[in-house]
């Protein structure tokens, strides 16, 4: 259990009463190791390098400023990814007017009960690609989950939906995504023996 | 999640649970009945390996990506430059 009166809570408390200055030797520590995480996930988020990069800087920053207001020995990854996600929607509030894919709605994939086996050829390349057609409501948590290898909960909270939201998102995002995989593979000649198991009646 | 009851043992009853058990976020009683299920349906397993497989290439193929060196130092500048302009005010 967390003892708030034992010396290294006391030297927290002490470092997060700071200014800036003081605490970014915490800050260092704890925030900074997850950078490589925080651009992976918003390059495909947004599906632009440059993009992504101003909005990890800007997430970083948001952080810093508010260092101050993380307790200590919480999740300060779970933390990041949330700040991130906000960055995220500001950003597509401002440049695009989205569309969000209703939960209730599903695409002609998702209504089909066959799942196209993976071939072993396949490329990163061709996973990227298929994951980036994937819509993003859907694609924003398959990432978080199968990537970032978040809790059902954390993402919940992460993304401010209730944890039956997230699940159902995951399945269809998925989904979407094998399909898509399976149609990309076969179209660009990696998927004979997809082809083969669709003949064979699999 | 609750636990739940696989009265009718059809295997699409079960595949719908598969990326919970994936993920590993079923109560242990309903993972036990599906990893039972698993062990006797070939199909079943099919799928479900090939689930695991596609999450695998997924997770690998996206944390082969690295953030541009220059992105860390930009960062550092920002905090600096922060620091100055928080003394200044």
């Amino acid at each position: 259990m967390f003892n708030r009166n034992s010396p290294d809570a006391l030297i927290r408390a002490a470092d997060v009463n700071l200014p800036p200055t003081g605490r970014s030797g915490a800050f260092e520590s704890e925030a900074m190791p997850h950078l490589n995480d925080l651009f992976r996930t918003a390059v495909h988020l947004v599906r632009d390098r440059s993009a992504a990069q101003d909005l990890v800087q800007e997430a970083y920053l948001q952080a810093w400023k508010a260092f101050y207001r993380f307790e200590p020995g919480t999740n300060c990854r779970a933390w990041m990814f949330k700040i991130l996600i906000n960055e995220v929607r500001h950003h597509r509030r401002r440049w695009f007017n989205t569309r969000t894919v209703p939960e209730g709605e599903h695409s002609f994939e998702e209504t089909l009960a066959f799942e196209p086996p993976i071939p072993d050829g396949i490329q990163d390349e061709d996973i990227l690609a298929a994951l980036d057609e994937v819509p993003r409501d859907f694609r924003e948590v398959v990432l978080l989950a199968d990537v970032q290898e978040f809790s059902y909960r954390e993402i919940a909270e992460m993304l401010g939906i209730p944890v039956g939201t997230v699940m159902s998102r995951l399945s269809r995002g998925r989904k979407q995504l094998r399909m898509r995989l399976g149609h990309y593979v076969s179209a660009n000649g990696v998927g004979t023996r997809l082809q083969e198991f669709v003949y064979e009646g699999g | 999640m609750k636990v739940v009851n696989f009265n009718e043992r059809t295997c699409e009853k079960y595949r719908r649970y598969f990326d919970a058990y994936l993920d590993n976020e079923l109560p242990i009683e309903t993972w036990q009945e599906v990893l039972q299920h698993i062990h006797s349906c070939r199909d079943c397993t099919r799928i479900l390996d090939s689930r695991s497989r596609t999450k695998q290439l997924l997770r690998s193929a996206v944390t082969k990506e690295e953030a541009p060196v220059e992105l860390a130092e930009a960062l550092r500048n920002r905090f600096r430059s922060e620091r100055r302009s928080f003394f200044s005010t």
